[in-house]
């Protein structure tokens, strides 16, 4: 593989040094794509496969993946391994197939009643193919490893149904590239994981209804798993497999691995195909790993990623880097170090503690006393999240990193805000055009969007492209003009202009008596997914919450299903996907 | 002066009325051959409802085209190009 550079150049001279990939390649390459990308969602000269079952899915072999030899764990229920963990124990022959098989699916059927992270469990076909796998030759670096699959991924001989009406039946005679390529490398479909309907809210089911909960919280249907992604987080958070792929449109992977204390990874646009993956937004769909660890996600991402034919958002990228060396952790002189000289960027509002809401007036009434309480509350919330903030900075600049602030590039309130971010609707309803014909109760709850997507003027939709690429330019000259990554709160830009994104816990707070998982997000340049687990790795190597793990649910304690609440329209029209 | 780009003047003020976005939202979506009707009028119990349906678009027609079109642009900048104008060659997977 060769990487196109200029002899002699400073690019060159930085990956002979084995620098990171943003250092190695032109950002404004990225912005050439994103560029074209926008284009050609307009003219309608991509997606042409993406709904075609009749297209054969091949898996191609992907980058190399070299495993760390990681050793085997004191933990007594394998379920508890991480991935690289069980991996190893398996190549080893220190754990089978079948034990590690048998211990999640101890585990969904112990709990899932009640945390509902799933929509189908294989359980008789997982149980096979780990004894297929115990008996022969190893197949690859996931040989053996049972994983939980978001139900917008193909799955040759599973019902894919995406929480939808339109898919309730559908049985994909194929395989996602993504799902394929983890297969390919011997990895156990252990099911399929509830998701917000269409991939546009927390999970519920297509009429509204709640059903995936927290399993931080497995008692409070109120307090979110997180979405759309939320039953993929609920597995791996509740041990119930070892990790999971999910997709994010606008949040979908980083808001559950934050709310269930995951690493979450949301890869460059085009580093993972997404041929096979009902489709929610042309632009800005990303299939990605929620992961117990940088680790985790590192093995997961280089599994999944690479170029496919199918889909040519993956073609022409610099090639994967090395991103089990990058989640490795570094010492130096026996003291954890990053593994490279990273500037990271704090954007305004960061790092500041909300003021406490003015008291309510002596003669006010009991609602108003109500909602400052909620106010009060929520304030201190973010107060707590404010003191971790400023305890991860404190950590990374002992870990050698240069914390610098970074102002925002002009215009970014409304180049950030709702009404630009609607541009993505008429991409979401191009490919269901026919369905709306049809019927459009078979939307159930998410029905809005769809509908709104159909009244967005093609001037509107072309403006608001042409306005996504100014934002990525301001983004990579003017927001990353000092820094390599930017450390925030939300994955806003960052999912709208395709650039990767990591998050992961970095404390716990307590919320009516809840401990909760706290997490951060880092975004990158174009490709610096291995700047990011770099970061993610140094991070862990000193600290303990990528560890935690939520108490065993109390079946008894969870609200039936049915008695969760439910999804309002307005709510799916607010949600980020 | 630039004739594509000329003094800037406040927004108009949306002086439209709800039951005339009605109109050019159930105008827009049968030139499309979608149908909203077969929905229960008003229903709290239903996943969806012509009422809900229609008050969302209201609400989207009100804001995002207008703020759309208040963001003035260069038209000699950040011209969409057509996939792959400046695609392949370059790493793995390339032409």
């Amino acid at each position: 593989m060769t990487r196109s550079v200029t002899t002699g150049s400073p690019r060159n001279k930085a990956i002979a040094e084995g620098a990171p990939t943003d250092r190695t390649v032109d950002r404004r390459d990225f912005l050439r794509r994103a560029a074209a990308l926008g284009a050609a969602a307009s003219t309608g000269a991509l997606g042409s496969t993406l709904l075609r079952p009749s297209v054969a899915a091949a898996a191609a072999t992907g980058a190399p993946l070299r495993m760390p030899d990681t050793a085997l764990p004191q933990e007594a229920d394998p379920a508890f391994f991480s991935l690289a963990e069980a991996a190893a124990a398996i190549r080893r022959r220190e754990l089978s197939a079948s034990e590690l098989v048998e211990a999640c699916l101890a585990r969904v059927e112990r709990y899932d009643g009640a945390l509902l992270a799933f929509n189908t469990v294989v359980a008789d076909e997982a149980r096979a193919a780990a004894r297929a796998a115990d008996s022969g030759p190893v197949r690859g670096a996931l040989h053996g490893v049972p994983l939980a699959i978001k139900d917008n991924f193909y799955t040759a001989g599973v019902p894919t149904t995406a929480n939808s009406h339109i898919f309730a039946d559908f049985v994909p005679e194929w395989d996602a590239e993504a799902w394929a390529r983890l297969r390919a490398r011997g990895a156990i479909l252990l099911g399929k994981t509830q998701m917000g309907p269409l991939a546009t809210s927390r999970a519920t089911t297509p009429d509204g209804e709640t059903t995936t909960l927290n399993a931080w919280a497995p008692s409070d249907p109120s307090i979110s798993p997180g979405g759309s992604s939320s039953g993929s987080a609920t597995a791996v958070a509740a041990r119930m497999a070892l990790s999971s792929t999910g997709t994010q449109t606008g949040g979908s992977i980083t808001s559950p691995s934050m709310a269930q204390g995951l690493t979450g990874l949301k890869p460059t646009m085009g580093r993972v195909s997404l041929r096979g993956i009902i489709p929610l937004t042309y632009t800005r769909d990303h299939p990605g790993p929620l992961a117990r660890d940088a680790m985790d996600a590192a093995i997961m991402l280089t599994a999944m990623a690479g170029p496919d034919a199918g889909d040519p958002r993956t073609l022409g990228q610099p090639p994967l880097p090395d991103l089990v060396t990058a989640a490795t952790p570094v010492l130096r002189g026996g003291t954890p170090r990053l593994r490279w000289s990273t500037r990271i960027g704090v954007v305004p509002g960061y790092l500041d503690a909300p003021p406490e809401p003015p008291a309510p007036a002596a003669d006010a009434g009991e609602e108003d006393r109500r909602i400052w309480e909620r106010r009060r509350a929520a304030a201190a919330r973010e107060a707590e999240s404010v003191a971790l903030r400023r305890a991860m900075l404190d950590t990374f600049a002992q870990l050698g990193a240069e914390i610098v602030e970074v102002s925002l590039p002009a215009d970014w309130d409304t180049l950030t805000s709702g009404d630009f971010n609607n541009v993505r609707l008429p991409e979401r309803s191009e490919p269901f055009l026919e369905v709306l014909r049809d019927d459009v109760r078979r939307f159930g709850v998410s029905l809005s969007p769809w509908i709104n997507g159909l009244l967005l003027p093609g001037t509107a939709y072309l403006r608001g492209q042409r306005a996504k690429q100014l934002l990525l330019r301001r983004v990579l000259d003017d927001l990353f003009a000092d820094c390599d990554v930017v450390v925030q709160a939300s994955p806003i830009p960052f999912d709208i202009v395709g650039l990767p994104l990591i998050t992961f816990p970095i404390g716990h707070r307590v919320d009516d008596g809840v401990t909760l998982p706290v997490g951060t997000i880092l975004g990158g340049l174009p490709w610096a997914e291995d700047r990011l687990l770099s970061l993610a790795a140094g991070w862990q190597a000193v600290t303990e919450w990528h560890r935690a793990r939520p108490e065993d649910p109390a079946v008894e304690a969870a609200p039936p299903a049915g008695e969760r609440g439910r999804l309002e329209v307005w709510e799916v029209d607010a949600f980020g996907e | 002066m630039d004739p594509l780009n000329p003094a800037a003047r406040p927004p108009l003020p949306l002086d439209v009325t709800d039951e005339e976005l009605d109109a050019a939202i159930l105008a827009r979506l049968e030139l499309l051959g979608v149908d909203l009707s077969v929905l229960p009028e008003s229903d709290d119990e239903a996943p969806a409802d012509r009422r809900r349906i229609l008050a969302s678009a209201r609400r989207f027609l009100r804001s995002t085209p207008q703020a759309i079109a208040d963001f003035r642009m260069d038209p000699q900048e950040v011209p969409p190009v057509m996939y792959p104008a400046e695609l392949g060659g370059r790493g793995e997977g390339g032409r």
